[in-house]
Protein backbone atom coordinates (compact mmCIF):
# COMPACT_ATOMS: atom_id res chain seq x y z
CA UNK A 1 0.00 0.00 0.00
CA UNK A 2 1.26 3.35 -1.15
CA UNK A 3 0.12 6.93 -0.49
CA UNK A 4 0.81 9.99 -2.34
CA UNK A 5 3.71 12.12 -1.12
CA UNK A 6 1.09 15.14 -0.17
CA UNK A 7 -1.16 12.85 1.67
CA UNK A 8 1.53 11.68 4.03
CA UNK A 9 2.56 15.80 4.40
CA UNK A 10 -1.30 16.27 5.17
CA UNK A 11 -0.92 13.54 7.85
CA UNK A 12 2.14 14.47 9.72
CA UNK A 13 1.53 18.14 10.00
CA UNK A 14 -2.05 17.15 11.42
CA UNK A 15 -0.21 14.62 13.87
CA UNK A 16 2.57 17.92 14.69
CA UNK A 17 -0.31 20.36 14.77
CA UNK A 18 -1.97 17.82 17.25
CA UNK A 19 1.03 17.28 19.71
CA UNK A 20 1.48 21.26 20.22
CA UNK A 21 -2.28 22.03 20.86
CA UNK A 22 -2.54 19.26 23.50
CA UNK A 23 0.34 20.69 25.12
CA UNK A 24 -1.17 24.15 24.55
CA UNK A 25 -4.73 22.61 26.07
CA UNK A 26 -2.53 21.30 29.39
CA UNK A 27 -1.56 24.62 29.82
CA UNK A 28 -4.56 26.06 29.44
CA UNK A 29 -6.33 24.01 32.33
CA UNK A 30 -3.34 24.18 34.16
CA UNK A 31 -2.20 28.12 34.11
CA UNK A 32 -4.89 30.46 32.73
CA UNK A 33 -7.93 29.08 34.35
CA UNK A 34 -7.84 29.39 38.40
CA UNK A 35 -9.41 26.21 40.55
CA UNK A 36 -13.74 26.61 40.40
CA UNK A 37 -14.66 28.12 44.15
CA UNK A 38 -16.56 25.06 45.26
CA UNK A 39 -15.49 22.26 43.66
CA UNK A 40 -11.11 23.43 43.51
CA UNK A 41 -8.91 21.58 41.37
CA UNK A 42 -11.25 18.74 40.39
CA UNK A 43 -13.08 21.25 38.19
CA UNK A 44 -10.37 20.97 36.19
CA UNK A 45 -10.90 17.10 35.35
CA UNK A 46 -14.08 18.52 33.52
CA UNK A 47 -11.96 19.91 30.26
CA UNK A 48 -10.37 16.65 29.15
CA UNK A 49 -13.78 14.48 30.76
CA UNK A 50 -15.93 16.55 28.03
CA UNK A 51 -13.11 16.76 25.00
CA UNK A 52 -12.89 13.01 25.09
CA UNK A 53 -16.48 12.58 25.18
CA UNK A 54 -16.36 14.76 22.02
CA UNK A 55 -13.51 12.23 20.70
CA UNK A 56 -15.55 9.52 21.39
CA UNK A 57 -18.52 11.05 19.45
CA UNK A 58 -16.64 12.35 16.81
CA UNK A 59 -15.73 8.39 16.23
CA UNK A 60 -18.93 6.68 16.74
CA UNK A 61 -20.25 8.91 14.05
CA UNK A 62 -17.76 8.28 11.73
CA UNK A 63 -18.23 4.80 12.76
CA UNK A 64 -22.17 4.86 12.07
CA UNK A 65 -21.49 6.69 9.02
CA UNK A 66 -19.43 4.91 7.16
CA UNK A 67 -20.89 1.87 8.47
CA UNK A 68 -23.97 2.98 6.25
CA UNK A 69 -21.74 3.93 3.25
CA UNK A 70 -20.11 0.56 3.53
CA UNK A 71 -23.95 -1.24 3.25
CA UNK A 72 -24.78 1.01 0.40
CA UNK A 73 -21.69 0.33 -1.59
CA UNK A 74 -19.94 -2.83 -0.16
CA UNK A 75 -16.99 -1.25 -0.63
CA UNK A 76 -14.17 -2.32 1.86
CA UNK A 77 -12.23 0.88 2.31
CA UNK A 78 -15.76 2.16 4.30
CA UNK A 79 -15.65 -1.05 6.94
CA UNK A 80 -12.10 0.14 7.25
CA UNK A 81 -13.02 3.33 8.40
CA UNK A 82 -15.95 2.02 10.47
CA UNK A 83 -13.38 -0.19 12.44
CA UNK A 84 -11.23 2.27 13.14
CA UNK A 85 -13.85 4.34 14.87
CA UNK A 86 -15.16 1.75 17.34
CA UNK A 87 -11.51 1.16 18.28
CA UNK A 88 -11.04 5.27 18.65
CA UNK A 89 -14.53 5.94 20.20
CA UNK A 90 -13.46 3.11 22.77
CA UNK A 91 -10.55 4.55 23.90
CA UNK A 92 -12.12 8.27 24.12
CA UNK A 93 -15.38 6.97 25.87
CA UNK A 94 -13.02 4.79 28.01
CA UNK A 95 -11.16 7.82 29.06
CA UNK A 96 -14.51 9.96 29.48
CA UNK A 97 -15.50 7.37 32.11
CA UNK A 98 -12.03 7.26 34.13
CA UNK A 99 -11.82 11.21 34.23
CA UNK A 100 -15.07 10.77 35.29
CA UNK A 101 -14.91 8.87 38.16
CA UNK A 102 -12.29 10.97 38.90
CA UNK A 103 -14.13 13.90 39.48
CA UNK A 104 -17.13 12.04 41.14
CA UNK A 105 -15.31 10.62 44.01
CA UNK A 106 -14.58 13.92 45.75
CA UNK A 107 -17.88 16.06 44.59
CA UNK A 108 -20.32 12.73 44.95
CA UNK A 109 -18.62 10.74 47.39
CA UNK A 110 -18.19 8.27 45.14
CA UNK A 111 -16.27 6.89 42.14
CA UNK A 112 -19.50 5.15 40.32
CA UNK A 113 -23.10 5.59 41.25
CA UNK A 114 -26.05 3.86 38.65
CA UNK A 115 -28.03 7.01 37.72
CA UNK A 116 -28.91 7.39 34.47
CA UNK A 117 -26.17 9.25 32.57
CA UNK A 118 -23.09 7.07 34.30
CA UNK A 119 -25.31 3.68 33.18
CA UNK A 120 -25.83 4.95 29.69
CA UNK A 121 -22.30 5.33 29.10
CA UNK A 122 -21.40 2.44 30.41
CA UNK A 123 -23.97 0.42 28.32
CA UNK A 124 -22.55 2.40 25.14
CA UNK A 125 -18.97 1.54 26.07
CA UNK A 126 -20.16 -2.06 26.09
CA UNK A 127 -22.15 -2.06 23.32
CA UNK A 128 -18.84 -0.87 21.23
CA UNK A 129 -16.98 -3.47 23.21
CA UNK A 130 -19.00 -6.17 21.92
CA UNK A 131 -18.82 -4.82 18.47
CA UNK A 132 -15.00 -5.96 18.30
CA UNK A 133 -15.49 -9.36 19.82
CA UNK A 134 -18.57 -9.77 17.49
CA UNK A 135 -15.78 -8.99 14.55
CA UNK A 136 -13.22 -11.29 15.93
CA UNK A 137 -16.08 -14.28 16.49
CA UNK A 138 -16.64 -13.90 12.30
CA UNK A 139 -14.10 -15.91 10.09
CA UNK A 140 -15.71 -14.71 6.57
CA UNK A 141 -14.32 -11.18 5.62
CA UNK A 142 -17.64 -10.77 3.66
CA UNK A 143 -19.87 -11.38 6.44
CA UNK A 144 -18.26 -9.78 9.29
CA UNK A 145 -17.84 -6.48 7.23
CA UNK A 146 -21.66 -6.83 6.70
CA UNK A 147 -22.22 -7.39 10.37
CA UNK A 148 -20.23 -5.22 11.43
CA UNK A 149 -21.68 -2.61 9.70
CA UNK A 150 -25.32 -3.34 10.84
CA UNK A 151 -24.10 -3.34 14.92
CA UNK A 152 -22.43 -0.45 14.10
CA UNK A 153 -25.47 1.17 13.33
CA UNK A 154 -27.43 -0.13 16.35
CA UNK A 155 -24.78 0.53 18.39
CA UNK A 156 -25.24 4.50 17.62
CA UNK A 157 -28.94 4.57 19.37
CA UNK A 158 -26.46 3.83 22.76
CA UNK A 159 -24.73 7.64 21.84
CA UNK A 160 -27.49 9.19 21.15
CA UNK A 161 -29.40 7.45 24.39
CA UNK A 162 -26.22 8.96 26.42
CA UNK A 163 -26.39 12.08 25.02
CA UNK A 164 -30.74 12.96 25.44
CA UNK A 165 -30.98 11.14 28.33
CA UNK A 166 -29.76 13.68 31.28
CA UNK A 167 -31.91 16.34 29.47
CA UNK A 168 -35.23 13.48 29.90
CA UNK A 169 -34.43 11.97 32.99
CA UNK A 170 -35.18 14.20 36.24
CA UNK A 171 -33.58 11.81 38.65
CA UNK A 172 -30.09 12.19 37.20
CA UNK A 173 -27.61 14.04 39.15
CA UNK A 174 -25.02 14.76 36.32
CA UNK A 175 -24.27 18.04 35.46
CA UNK A 176 -25.46 19.42 31.73
CA UNK A 177 -23.26 22.31 30.55
CA UNK A 178 -24.87 23.69 27.77
CA UNK A 179 -28.89 23.15 26.71
CA UNK A 180 -32.41 22.33 28.72
CA UNK A 181 -32.71 19.65 32.02
CA UNK A 182 -35.49 18.53 33.81
CA UNK A 183 -32.82 17.58 36.57
CA UNK A 184 -31.31 19.40 39.50
CA UNK A 185 -27.93 18.16 39.12
CA UNK A 186 -25.09 17.76 42.02
CA UNK A 187 -21.70 19.09 40.87
CA UNK A 188 -22.75 21.88 38.32
CA UNK A 189 -21.36 24.97 38.14
CA UNK A 190 -21.14 28.47 35.96
CA UNK A 191 -19.56 28.57 32.77
CA UNK A 192 -18.08 31.64 32.59
CA UNK A 193 -14.89 33.64 31.11
CA UNK A 194 -11.72 31.79 30.98
CA UNK A 195 -14.01 28.59 32.02
CA UNK A 196 -15.85 28.80 28.40
CA UNK A 197 -12.23 29.65 26.57
CA UNK A 198 -10.85 26.86 27.86
CA UNK A 199 -13.26 24.40 27.46
CA UNK A 200 -14.14 25.41 23.85
CA UNK A 201 -10.16 25.11 23.15
CA UNK A 202 -10.16 21.78 24.64
CA UNK A 203 -13.12 20.64 22.31
CA UNK A 204 -10.83 21.62 19.44
CA UNK A 205 -8.02 19.83 20.51
CA UNK A 206 -9.61 16.95 21.30
CA UNK A 207 -11.25 16.94 18.09
CA UNK A 208 -7.64 17.47 16.28
CA UNK A 209 -6.34 14.49 18.11
CA UNK A 210 -8.95 12.20 17.09
CA UNK A 211 -9.28 13.00 13.02
CA UNK A 212 -5.10 12.60 13.71
CA UNK A 213 -5.65 9.17 15.37
CA UNK A 214 -7.95 7.94 12.92
CA UNK A 215 -6.20 8.94 10.23
CA UNK A 216 -3.50 6.97 12.13
CA UNK A 217 -5.96 4.00 12.57
CA UNK A 218 -7.03 4.15 9.17
CA UNK A 219 -3.59 3.35 7.21
CA UNK A 220 -2.73 0.32 10.33
CA UNK A 221 -5.56 -1.28 9.67
CA UNK A 222 -4.87 -1.11 5.60
CA UNK A 223 -1.24 -1.94 6.29
CA UNK A 224 -2.80 -5.05 8.34
CA UNK A 225 -4.86 -6.02 5.17
CA UNK A 226 -2.11 -5.52 2.83
CA UNK A 227 0.07 -8.64 5.50
CA UNK A 228 -3.11 -10.97 5.45
CA UNK A 229 -3.28 -10.46 1.71
CA UNK A 230 0.36 -11.01 1.04
CA UNK A 231 0.35 -14.05 3.72
CA UNK A 232 -2.50 -15.46 1.81
CA UNK A 233 -0.67 -15.21 -1.57
CA UNK A 234 2.18 -16.64 -0.40
CA UNK A 235 0.01 -19.84 1.31
CA UNK A 236 -1.62 -20.00 -2.30
CA UNK A 237 1.78 -19.78 -4.27
CA UNK A 238 0.79 -16.59 -5.79
CA UNK A 239 3.74 -14.54 -5.25
CA UNK A 240 3.26 -10.45 -6.30
CA UNK A 241 -0.37 -11.20 -7.72
CA UNK B 1 -1.96 23.15 45.04
CA UNK B 2 -6.24 23.53 46.02
CA UNK B 3 -8.74 21.34 47.08
CA UNK B 4 -9.20 18.39 45.78
CA UNK B 5 -5.42 18.68 43.66
CA UNK B 6 -5.11 14.72 43.95
CA UNK B 7 -8.35 13.87 41.99
CA UNK B 8 -7.21 16.45 39.48
CA UNK B 9 -3.97 14.32 39.38
CA UNK B 10 -5.52 11.31 38.86
CA UNK B 11 -7.95 12.30 36.20
CA UNK B 12 -5.02 13.85 34.20
CA UNK B 13 -2.80 10.26 35.00
CA UNK B 14 -5.99 8.23 34.16
CA UNK B 15 -6.14 10.62 30.70
CA UNK B 16 -2.52 10.64 29.59
CA UNK B 17 -2.58 6.51 30.19
CA UNK B 18 -5.15 5.85 28.29
CA UNK B 19 -4.30 8.26 25.52
CA UNK B 20 -0.54 7.02 25.87
CA UNK B 21 -2.12 3.72 25.11
CA UNK B 22 -3.88 4.36 22.35
CA UNK B 23 -0.84 6.39 20.70
CA UNK B 24 1.78 3.21 22.06
CA UNK B 25 -0.68 0.32 20.40
CA UNK B 26 -1.01 2.22 17.28
CA UNK B 27 2.77 2.38 16.70
CA UNK B 28 3.52 -0.74 18.65
CA UNK B 29 1.32 -2.55 15.62
CA UNK B 30 2.67 -0.77 12.82
CA UNK B 31 6.19 -1.70 13.49
CA UNK B 32 4.80 -5.31 14.29
CA UNK B 33 3.31 -5.05 10.61
CA UNK B 34 6.07 -3.32 8.79
CA UNK B 35 8.62 -6.24 10.13
CA UNK B 36 6.20 -8.55 8.89
CA UNK B 37 6.13 -7.74 5.53
CA UNK B 38 9.60 -7.01 5.08
CA UNK B 39 9.76 -10.41 6.17
CA UNK B 40 6.69 -12.02 3.28
CA UNK B 41 9.13 -9.44 1.03
CA UNK B 42 12.36 -11.33 1.61
CA UNK B 43 10.78 -14.65 1.83
CA UNK B 44 9.23 -13.77 -1.44
CA UNK B 45 12.16 -13.12 -3.16
CA UNK B 46 14.25 -15.80 -1.78
CA UNK B 47 11.71 -18.31 -3.51
CA UNK B 48 12.11 -16.48 -6.31
CA UNK B 49 15.99 -16.55 -6.72
CA UNK B 50 15.57 -20.63 -5.89
CA UNK B 51 13.07 -20.92 -9.24
CA UNK B 52 14.54 -18.52 -11.49
CA UNK B 53 15.91 -20.41 -14.75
Amino acid sequence: MTYSARRTRWLRALTAAALVLFVLALLMDFLYVGPEKEQGEAQRIFYVHLGSFLGAFISFGVSVLTGVMYLLRRDARWDVLSLSGVEMGLGFSGITILTGMAWAKPIWQTWWTWEPRLTSVAIMWLAYAAYMMLRAGIEDPEQRQRFAAVYSVLAFGSVVFTIIIVRVRPDTIHPVIAGPTQADPTGSFEVTGRIRDTLLFNLFVFAVITVALLWHRVRLENLARLVEQRKLQALTGHWGD
Amino acid sequence: MGDYAEYMILGYALMGAVLGGMVARLVWRWRALRRELARIEQIEAEERGENAP
